[in-house]
């Protein structure tokens, strides 16, 4: 059972995600403001908050930073602004992902799965030996399995030599070349116009919004990386 | 004494000038000290020239006495002689003498050396001066032929002639109260005063000089002020005053004047009240400032150059040249009759002039000409530097022309302001739309999921769902298209290589251009190409034009997208084929909510190439569209690395 903390001061957009969520495993709690939603937290215990970030009394911002000081819950930002500087500075002050508003309700519920995931069963693991870690990807070398937050995803060969080539060098950005020659062991003469759309297949496996990924980012001009930390 | 005294005085007025120049009693005393100074000193100078001229500074004293007294023993001497030698009574003749300073009297026969005739005053008397006359006697005629202060060298005279010497002692020093003796005092007291002269000279000068500059210093001052004032007849004209204080100097100059120095002497005395008076006025005009102002001259010039400059521009030109030609006129026809050389060199100086000042107006109407280009091509920060135009009709005109720039720069300043403003006003009213947005699309959705028997039902609500995303669409491309074309994005740019940004972009399309049934072919140097993009800007630039391939190209046809280099420039072309005819110009495509379809049938919003195109120049590129028939081509330009 998990419990999910809704706060919108829209009763509309709660009611609409709240049937979003339904789960025999969700409970919702909802909220109106940032100051209701600090309330809710210190009195139940929650295992994920849905915020947006315009609400009367206290806004989303000052609300997760109040919420910081104490709690490592994830925070989901919902919100209409969709401005680079609006998203990094909700990551920057501790949301864990972030959803613009209007959102696709299937993608707000799987980053929902995602989070849940990976903070009740992933937060405390053990990191395996010969296993490569970043956010909710997990792929072993050993087993030649890669799992996306704890649900194994089935990769080809190609696909899976890449993105372990990407995750063992996490942060660093391979240029298309670079990665046809790592992978395919061959001088690219004209061959690496393939990785392009080997990266795009792999992108719709791994992630929840392959326009918008999380860990396989394009470094346009310049190549592919897969962002080291936890990833958004 | 009493001007030593004095001098003392002016020195302490001199250092506490700020106290005493205020005083009207130090004022007065120093203009009565300046006057009598002034004499004093020309006075001086006029003895020590006179007493330089008569030889007191070379001759011994008794020398020069000799020389001085030669008159009044003359006048004794013919007294004596004609008492002599008109065989008077001697009584008479002694008498004579001794109211006199003389001390002896020896009358001696130069031919037969014998006394004729000597008196002699009591007493000793050791210093005697002795003069000598020399007398030639007619015995017949009893007339005196010759008199000389000399002896006679030759001897012309007939028998008749008697060669007769005078010798007449005076007292030395004169006791006795006569001519002599005033002239004897006179030339003693000039003697000894005639180093002294030059001290007295000196010292009034300095008096003098000292008074007139605390006189120029206090003018104008008045107690209890800071600041000089008006007075001293600054109201009158300058010009004026100077000729009425000057013209009376004129009948001076002339040598019959000249001659009588006592009178122009006492006229430079009485001249001097004036003269000190003018110089204070003109002190305290130059304290005032500008104290050219207040001339007839000035006044005169600047109601010449008033009129002058309410002739308009041509008129004034057409003034000065014609005065120009008339004055080489002029000068040609008094100079007919001179030589060839002359008028050669007239011509040539004359030309010279004519030369500089066209050169002179030829180089400001450059700078004109430099501001005006400058700021027709934009340059709103340009400033014409009038401030060596001499010419006023130009230095308006440069004025005008920067005061244009400055207008130009505010409106474009204001324009500015005014789009920052939309783009927030857009960028607001968005995140106000999108809340309302978000719960029309999801209930859309939540109703599309309801099992319904209606299937008109299901169909509405499809239509309500993709309209909704559509709405959602636009609103994003609407934020993203002002704050584009605004400039108000940031922008990051770094070398990219353009040839895997091509690799990227056809890797990320692929898919979707195969869906569409469109075959995408690349043409790429093999070099690699760098550009200074912003990465995810570029892409967007490439998603834009790619989408809009996907939805406007004719399915079944190729899509051409090639890089090259042309010169400096990297250049990226999209090529394809459009499904419908294109009957619009390539610069409306590019206006906002503008698209190649008239009946807006399609998905699209027509901001897709708008944005595209202000994403491009804001990455210093240039976005450039063409169509022929069906092909759509764009041409993306970036300068090289």
């Amino acid at each position: 059972m998990y419990n999910i903390l809704i706060c919108d001061d829209e009763q509309d957009i709660v009611n609409a995600l709240k049937i979003y969520l339904s789960d025999p495993n969700y409970t919702i709690f909802e909220a109106h403001n940032g100051r209701e939603a600090i309330e809710v937290i210190s009195r139940e215990e929650i295992h994920l908050v849905l915020m947006d970030i315009m609400m009367p009394q206290l806004d989303g911002i000052s609300a997760m930073v109040k919420l910081r000081e104490t709690n490592n819950v994830p925070v989901i930002l919902l919100t209409a602004k969709s401005e680079d500087t609006d998203k990094i500075l909700g990551l920057n002050v501790g949301a864990d992902d972030y959803i613009t508003k209007p959102f696709n309700p299937v993608e707000v519920a799987a980053r929902v799965r995602s989070q849940l995931r990976r903070y009740m069963q992933l937060g405390g693991s053990i990191v395996k030996r010969d296993s490569y870690v970043v956010g909710g990807i997990e792929l072993n070398d050993r087993s030649k399995t890669v799992a996306i937050d704890g649900d194994e995803v089935n990769l080809t060969p190609k696909e899976y030599d890449i993105l372990k080539l990407l995750i063992s060098n996490a942060g660093r950005v391979y240029s298309p070349k670079e990665i046809y020659a790592e992978v395919w062991k061959e001088n690219p003469f004209g061959g690496e116009n393939t990785v392009a759309v080997h990266i795009r297949h792999l992108r719709e496996k791994i992630e929840i919004n392959p326009a918008e990924p999380r860990y396989l980012k394009v470094v346009f001009g310049q190549g592919y990386k897969i962002e080291k930390g936890k990833g958004i | 004494m009493k001007l030593l005294k004095k001098s003392g005085e002016e020195k302490t007025a001199l250092i506490q000038r700020t106290a005493l120049i205020q005083r009207t009693a130090a004022k007065a005393a120093a203009f009565f000290l300046t006057l009598v100074m002034t004499a004093v000193c020309i006075a001086g100078i006029i003895i020590a020239s006179g007493m330089a001229h008569s030889g007191i500074y070379t001759k011994s004293e008794d020398e020069f006495m000799r020389e001085q007294a030669g008159g009044i023993v003359q006048s004794d001497m013919n007294e004596i002689v004609s008492y002599v030698m008109k065989g008077r009574n001697s009584f008479e003749i002694e008498e004579f003498c001794s109211y006199k300073n003389i001390s002896r009297v020896t009358v001696t026969s130069e031919d037969v050396h014998r006394t004729v005739w000597s008196w002699k005053r009591d007493g000793e008397y050791e210093n005697d001066t002795e003069y000598n006359m020399y007398v030639r006697w007619d015995n017949k005629s009893n007339l005196i032929t010759d008199i000389s202060s000399r002896r006679f060298l030759s001897d012309r005279s007939a028998k008749n002639v008697e060669k007769i010497k005078f010798s007449i002692h005076y007292l030395n020093p004169p006791v006795i109260d006569d001519s002599y003796k005033q002239r004897y005092d006179l030339i003693h007291l000039a003697y000894s005063m005639r180093y002294a002269v030059y001290f007295i000279i000196f010292a009034s000068a300095f008096l003098a000089i000292a008074s007139f500059v605390f006189l120029m210093c206090a003018s104008g001052h008045h107690k209890g002020r800071e600041e000089a004032e008006k007075g001293w007849g600054t109201g009158f004209p300058l010009d004026l005053l100077s000729a009425v204080v000057f013209l009376p100097l004129f009948p001076l100059l002339s040598p019959y004047n000249f001659n009588d120095i006592i009178i122009v002497l006492m006229w430079l005395c009485v001249w001097e009240i004036p003269f000190t008076a003018f110089c204070m006025s003109f002190a305290l005009r130059v304290k005032l400032g500008k104290w050219w102002r207040n001339t007839i001259i000035y006044k005169f010039i600047r109601g010449v150059v008033r009129i002058v400059r309410k002739i308009p521009f041509v008129g004034k030109t057409a003034l000065i040249i014609s005065g120009v030609f008339l004055a080489e006129f002029i000068l040609m026809v008094v100079n007919r009759s001179s030589n060839y050389d002359q008028i050669l060199a007239l011509w040539f100086i004359t030309k010279l002039i004519l030369f500089s000042a066209v050169i002179f107006v030829a180089v400001q109407l450059k700078k004109l000409k430099q501001g005006g280009e400058a700021i027709a091509s934009g340059d709103t920060e340009y400033k014409i530097d009038s401030s060596k135009m001499l010419i006023p009709d130009f230095k308006e005109h440069a004025e005008n022309l920067n005061n244009i720039s400055r207008s130009v720069n505010i409106a474009v300043g204001e324009k500015m302001k005014s789009e920052r403003m939309k783009t927030e006003l857009i960028t607001n009213v968005s995140h106000d739309i999108k809340t309302p947005l978000t719960s029309i699309i999801n209930y859309a959705d939540l109703i599309g999921r309801e099992e319904c028997k209606n299937e008109k039902i299901t169909e509405y609500t499809e239509v309500l769902l993709r309209q909704s995303k559509r709405l959602k669409r636009l609103i994003e491309d609407l934020v993203e298209a002002s704050k584009a074309s605004t400039g108000n994005l940031e922008v990051v740019l770094t070398p990219i290589d353009a040839n895997i940004m091509l690799m990227q972009a056809v890797g990320e399309y692929e898919e979707k251009i195969k869906a569409f049934d469109l075959e995408v072919i690349t043409d790429e140097p093999s070099e690699p190409i760098s550009i200074n993009a912003d990465g995810r800007r570029l892409w967007r630039v490439f998603d834009n034009l790619l989408n809009n391939i996907c939805k406007y190209a004719q399915s079944g046809t190729r899509v051409y997208l090639s890089l090259g280099r042309d010169g400096n420039d990297a250049v990226i072309t999209f090529k394809n084929t459009s499904s419908a005819p294109l009957n619009i110009s390539a610069d409306e495509l590019i206006e906002r909510f503008v698209r190649g379809d008239e009946s807006r049938s399609t998905e699209g919003n027509g901001l897709g190439l708008s944005i595209a195109k202000s994403l491009t120049e804001l990455q210093n590129g240039t976005f450039g569209i063409s169509i022929d028939g069906d092909l759509f081509k764009v041409v993306l330009r970036f300068p090289l690395v």
